[in-house]
């Protein structure tokens, strides 16, 4: 059986790819894109820890749920906030956006 | 079980009523008629306060009652916060009657969505549980993304829009990696259980810190603590007044909520000493706010580095739970002290901004003139945001400190001198904005129309501004009753 650990590193270079993606990415959708992968480390995280250290409680699992809902909507909310500013600038690169600053 | 739902009615409340508030708004097109949309708005939240208050003075409410097998706390702290939620989104509505006024916009929506983000604060303020808080914080950002962008054709709004989303969802997703780590470490997501799992098999030390500095990102970026504080500014700029207002208040408020459930209950100071790293926070993000909020031309920019000052007094008395009993009851009394400030100082500019349509501070010039009411009163907010008597700010700042003395610990005490040094640096930016207000001339002087509805606002706030000073009693024996209904470290 696949170790524990192998899970959490797994997990662990998932969210540092997502942290990179979401500090180097200029495109709105691309830092979007970070924040899920993000997300999912979480997601690997609760699952692997409720499969190794207690398998007989859901909690983990529910947990996985739970984030994966509120990431659709997320995504739901965020894409139309883009669109909207889209309709206006034409624009979605973040560092274009900045009529306001300091 | 009629009486757990008893203790869930704040909620069923807000949760139809907001339902309820989209019909509203559907049949009230015309702009022109009774404002349905808004008084229903004010209805339901009335409604939602009555048993609110009910179950905070019957005694219905205990330290330690949660229902839903402990994921729904129902004690002091959680109605404190339904309160203040209650009581700032009320303000806030009227706030909002006036200045969308003459703006195209949704009005059913706008007012169900504030309702929806009352809702999430006061179940926020209620969560005892991992899975609870990750729900309901997403549901108040979700809402509160929405809001901030609900002028759909300014620009302005839409980027704060953007920033809000960006900066919130990147600091959930920090957080919901540090709350699968606790899990990990404790198997379990209720607060109470995660502390007696600790005080069982205590953690590694170092994976616990880093689990509790991604929870802090979450919680930091909804209450504005540096270094999770960039997106603030530029949200209260560009977001509609009524709004910046609501950020600034409600949403602060409940980021304290669930800081302080969370730090005092799941992991207390025996688990890891979390009051050091609190100070050294509490100690930037004042400094920070203060410093930066000199230099800013516009008022809704200014007000939003003071918020964040204001942040930094409160985080003070967070690390102060950890050795004074008193602190918890002073946080509480300077949440409802500047709840009512802070609402005022945005009613004004909210009043002001839309009939000069300007937000910088120098077109506040020679407002004496122009609104005499509106300047009296937005000098007693300014006095009271920074801690001066004869004003609610003073009684908050001052039981903040004493809570900080009282503890004896001479780190505290070091930070408390900081903090009245920012203190004194915070009355240079607010007595800014009187200067301009009273002694600089101005290049028109026709009055400024002040509309019925925001004379009722600034001036309820006003009078709650001093009579929380004046008549403190009630208000001190609130946040004690409030504070001692919970069970903390």
């Amino acid at each position: 059986m696949i170790p524990l650990e192998w899970y959490l590193a797994l997990a662990a270079v998932l969210f540092c790819t997502g942290i990179f993606g979401v500090l180097t990415r200029r495109n709105a959708i691309g830092i979007l894109m970070g924040i899920e992968l993000m997300l999912n480390a979480a997601n690997i995280n609760l699952v692997a820890f409720a499969r190794y250290m207690h398998p007989t409680i859901l909690t983990g699992h529910i947990f996985a749920i739970f984030v994966i809902t509120i990431a659709a909507a997320e995504a739901a909310v965020g894409l139309a906030i883009i669109i909207s500013i889209y309709r206006n600038i034409e624009l979605i690169n973040v560092d274009k956006i900045n009529v306001m600053k300091w | 079980m009629n009486f757990s739902l008893f203790y869930l009615s704040p909620e069923l409340i807000l949760a139809l009523g907001g339902i309820a508030a989209l019909f509203v708004g559907l049949a009230s097109k015309s702009r022109k008629g009774f404002p349905w949309p808004e008084v229903f708005c004010l209805l339901v939240l009335a409604a939602a306060l009555v048993p609110t208050i009910a179950m905070l003075t019957m005694g219905r409410v205990t330290s330690g009652t949660s229902i839903f097998g402990g994921i729904f706390a129902v004690d002091g702290l959680a109605m404190f916060f339904k309160i203040v939620a209650l009581i700032s989104t009320g303000i806030v509505t009227l706030i909002s009657t006036d200045f969308f006024r003459r703006i195209r916009f949704h009005r059913g929506e706008y007012y169900a969505l504030l309702i929806f983000a009352t809702l999430a604060i006061t179940t926020l303020a209620a969560s005892a549980d991992l899975i609870m808080i990750y729900l309901t914080l997403e549901f108040l950002s979700l809402t509160s993304y929405i809001l901030a962008g609900y002028l759909k054709q300014d620009t302005k709004s839409n980027e704060a829009a953007v920033k809000y989303f960006l900066y919130g969802s990147i600091a959930s997703a920090v957080m919901i990696y540090g709350m699968s780590l606790i899990y990990g470490l404790t198997g379990t997501t209720n607060i109470v259980e995660i502390a007696s799992t600790f005080k069982v098999n205590p953690a590694s030390y170092s994976l616990l810190y880093l689990a509790v500095v991604m929870l802090l990102a979450g919680f930091g970026y909804k209450i504005a603590m540096v270094p999770f504080h960039q997106w603030s500014p530029d949200v209260y700029e560009g977001a509609p007044t009524p709004v910046t207002a609501f950020l600034s208040v409600g949403s602060k408020a409940a980021g304290f909520a669930v800081l302080i459930r969370v730090f005092a209950t799941g992991i207390s100071t025996a688990i890891l000493d979390w009051a050091g790293l609190i100070m050294v926070l509490s100690a930037v993000t004042m400094t920070v706010g203060n410093l930066v909020a000199i230099p800013q031309t516009n008022i809704k920019r200014m007000l939003a580095y003071s918020s964040i000052g204001q942040a930094g007094y409160l985080l003070l008395g967070v690390a102060a739970m950890a050795y004074s009993s008193i602190a918890l009851p002073s946080v509480l009394l300077y949440i409802f002290a500047y709840t009512f400030t802070n609402l005022g100082a945005f009613a004004v500019v909210s009043m002001i901004s839309t009939r000069i349509k300007s937000d910088y501070i120098r077109d506040y010039a020679g407002l004496i003139r122009r609104a005499p009411a509106a300047a009296v009163a937005m000098v007693f907010f300014m006095l009271s945001l920074a801690g001066i008597p004869p004003t609610a700010g003073f009684l908050g700042k001052f039981y903040i400190f004493a809570a900080a003395i009282q503890s004896g610990n001479s780190w505290l005490l070091a930070l408390t001198i900081v903090a009245i040094i920012n203190t004194i640096i915070s009355v240079y930016y607010y007595m800014n904005v009187v200067r301009y207000m009273f002694f600089v001339k101005a290049k028109r002087i026709e009055p400024i129309e002040q509309p019925g509805i925001m004379n009722f606002v600034i001036g309820m706030t006003f009078a709650m501004t001093i009579i929380i000073l004046v008549y403190a009693g009630p208000f001190i024996s609130m946040a004690h009753i409030s504070s001692g209904m919970f069970k903390g470290i």
